[in-house]
């Protein structure tokens, strides 16, 4: 099975949150997958159960915890705000 | 101190041509159909104001109102509403306002303000139980909106005070209260022409209770606590203030960049709210009251200062290319001091920059370089050099230099920093706002990005959204209370959030007008009702916003307003961003026709006879 980078990029202070030391929010937390991996499994083996409940967002769009990748791709996660 | 039970239900109307003032009693019926801030201002214009007015001649009036709910202690109530023509778009403006001028003016005894004529000297208001004093302001013409507000604060609770932009008559000048804004339209530039420097009032002459008390803590206690408990509320906003919407825009591809070519940027993380709440060490600056504590100030540079909002980083950071925080604030401070709206002075200036970059304008401004950016801030406020020609807004410079295709305005007014090609829906609520391109008409975008319920490049379903949306905000605004309470108050409810996610997508893709119709919104008409002791149940609170919106629109109309204006920028329609994963145009005539069909217009864009008639929307008063 041929694998991708997925880059998860993590706002809204959740890198605090979740603890994880020396987060750069340059490089993010690079995870490597299988293709063709979901979401939902991206994070659940990078043991960031938590953040399903936040919103995500890959190429300027918003995706959902189905959402597969196919190719190498950066992720953002972020708490949801109102507007301004 | 004295009791008002309810409402006093006086506006003072001051004539400054004149000297004098009279006391209005707004009728019972008034107060019903439109309830107050915006909603009673604009119907108090409507009858008063002919169509085809100088906005900067002395028959433009503004009037101010400051809802029911100011003074009793309801969370985020410290705001009021102010509307008037716009010189900017020649339409009608209308703004919400923080700040301590609301309070002080509804703790005086009144409930709000009409001002008409001309002053032939600068002058400034003093408001107290008794009426109005006309003070001598020519020793404080020419200063700015701070320290004229420290001058005449002295022996009042709060004022309204313009800076050299509206006194130079900069289309887009403001009012501040505080530290807050009337932002929108030049309603700065409509007191600097009547040559009203400022508006104090004394306050704290009456104490506001609620008719129903008891009623009234129930309800205020339920809001307390989905403010509380609601994510965006008590988390986003009050954590990082309104820049929590950098980071979520720059992923969402909504973010403008280089003035709308584009909608994500590597670099946007350096002027989110994040980055400012660790780099200035930030801490609450907000109106009173306040339960969400969405405004912040933080130490820039040694100095404390009033952190910028998002759509000041939207408009005067990203979409110049600018990513400095410090140089960020430091165009804030500028616009603050001379009292000018920060959303259409950097898409001004985004418009200048791209502009100069093709050879149709003559300036030094270019994307990426904060250099000589605050000084053409300066000289839009004096009206020298460049900035006599920027003062006038884009739509009059791209008129007389070209460019009108990158000139990102509706209506006359720039647009917000939410790009709509990432949301559909909100480029239908921008075409149709009723004061140009508004961001706070109709926030489509956080339906369709921000919570994800519908999709953001359908057209399905958006017009209906949009037109409840405007509903709501209209209602909201017309108590009045903060719009941020939507989010709580309607998203902390049981259907909201406990109803599956995909259902409540499913129904929102298909019939958001039937959906809409389930969500509880309960909370806002409750606590109307608990200040006035009348019932207003949640479909008539519904319609109140109806019914201004309408209004508005039909003054607009009486303006010229049709569908010809209900459009978006050319580049916005027909230019594709490289940052979207395949080109897509916004179906904005689809939407549109809808739009027309649910709110009751006809083809062109008119308010029908019988929907106008529906809405009890009466002939103009003449009073």
């Amino acid at each position: 099975m041929e694998d991708i980078i997925i880059t998860l990029k993590l706002y809204s202070g959740l890198e605090k949150e979740l603890k994880i030391p020396d987060y750069n929010v340059n490089s993010g937390v690079i995870i490597k997958v299988n293709k063709g991996t979901k979401l939902k499994n991206i994070i659940a083996d990078s043991g960031l159960q938590k953040l399903s409940g936040y919103a995500f967002f890959s190429g300027g769009e918003r995706i959902n915890l189905r959402t597969k990748f196919m190719e190498s791709a950066e992720i953002s996660c972020l708490k949801i705000s109102g507007g301004g | 101190m004295q009791e008002i039970t309810g409402t006093s239900n006086r506006i003072l109307e001051v004539n400054l041509t004149k000297k004098s003032f009279s006391v209005y009693e707004v009728p019972k019926e008034d107060l019903k159909l439109y309830l107050g801030g915006k909603g009673l201002a604009l119907k108090m214009l409507y009858d008063r104001m002919e169509p085809g007015i100088d906005p900067l001649g002395e028959d433009n009036m503004i009037a101010i109102h400051t809802g029911v709910l100011l003074g009793t202690g309801a969370p985020c109530s410290g705001r009021f509403a102010a509307v008037t023509k716009s010189p900017l778009t020649g339409i009608m403006t209308s703004c919400s306002c923080g700040g301590a001028f609301g309070m002080a003016l509804k703790t005086s005894g009144w409930d709000g303000l009409i001002v008409k004529g001309k002053s032939n000297t600068p002058v400034y208001l003093y408001v107290d139980s008794k009426g109005v004093e006309f003070r001598d302001a020519k020793k404080l013409w020419g200063m700015d909106t701070q320290k004229t507000q420290e001058e005449i604060s002295k022996d009042s609770g709060g004022a309204l005070a313009i800076g050299p932009a509206g006194e130079n008559l900069v289309l887009y000048a403001n009012v501040a209260s505080g530290h807050r804004f009337l932002g929108r339209g030049g309603m700065g530039a409509v007191m600097g022409s009547k040559n009203l420097k400022a508006i104090s009032a004394k306050g704290k002459e009456f104490k506001i209770l609620p008719v129903n008390q008891k009623k009234f803590e129930k309800a205020k206690k339920k809001a307390t606590d989905y403010i509380n408990g609601n994510d965006i509320s008590a988390g986003s906003y009050r954590n990082f203030g309104t820049n929590a919407n950098v980071n979520l825009n720059n992923a969402g591809g909504l973010l403008p960049v280089r003035n709308f070519t584009g909608g994500t940027h590597g670099e946007a993380h350096k002027i989110s709210g994040e980055e400012m709440a660790e780099k200035f060490k930030t801490s609450y600056s907000t109106c009173k009251p306040c339960t969400i504590l969405c405004g912040h100030k933080g130490n820039i540079n040694g100095q404390m200062r009033q952190i910028p909002e998002y759509e000041t980083v939207g408009l005067m950071g990203s979409n110049l290319e600018i990513f400095d925080p410090v140089k960020i604030s430091d165009f804030n401070e500028i616009c603050t001091l001379m009292g000018m709206d920060t959303i259409t002075a950097g898409g001004t200036i985004a418009w200048a920059m791209e502009a100069t970059e093709r050879g149709l304008f003559k300036s030094d401004l270019k994307f990426g370089s904060a250099d000589g950016v605050c000084e053409v801030l300066k000289d839009i406020a004096h009206m020298k050099g460049i900035g006599k020609d920027l003062a006038m807004g884009s739509r009059y410079c791209s008129k007389k230099y070209g460019g009108e295709d990158f000139a990102i305005q509706v209506k006359g007014l720039e647009m917000a920093a939410y790009d709509p090609r990432g949301a559909f829906g909100q480029g239908l609520s921008y075409a149709v706002a009723n004061r140009g391109a508004c961001h706070l008409s109709a926030t489509a975008f956080g339906l369709e990005v921000y919570l994800g319920l519908m999709d953001a490049y359908s057209y399905r379903s958006k017009a209906s959204m949009v037109k409840y949306q405007e509903d709501i905000y209209s209602a909201i605004n017309s108590l009045q209370t903060c719009v941020f309470t939507v989010f709580p108050y309607e998203l902390e409810t049981l259907l909201m959030k406990y109803s599956p996610r995909p259902v409540l997508k499913f129904m929102m893709n298909l019939m958001a007008g039937v959906a809409m119709r389930f969500v509880d919104v309960s909370l806002w008409p409750e606590l109307w009702s608990a200040v006035i002791g009348n019932r207003l149940g949640m479909t008539a609170f519904l319609r109140v916003g109806a019914r201004v919106q309408v209004l508005e629109r039909v003054m607009n109309c009486a303006e010229g307003i049709s569908r010809k204006d209900d459009t978006l920028p050319d580049r916005l329609l027909n230019e594709f961003r490289k940052c979207d994963s395949k080109e897509r145009a916004i179906p904005l005539e689809k939407m549109l026709n809808r739009y027309y069909f649910v709110r009751g217009f006809d083809k062109n864009g008119i308010p029908k006879e019988r929907t106008v008639r529906r809405l009890k929307i009466k002939k103009r008063m003449a009073v």
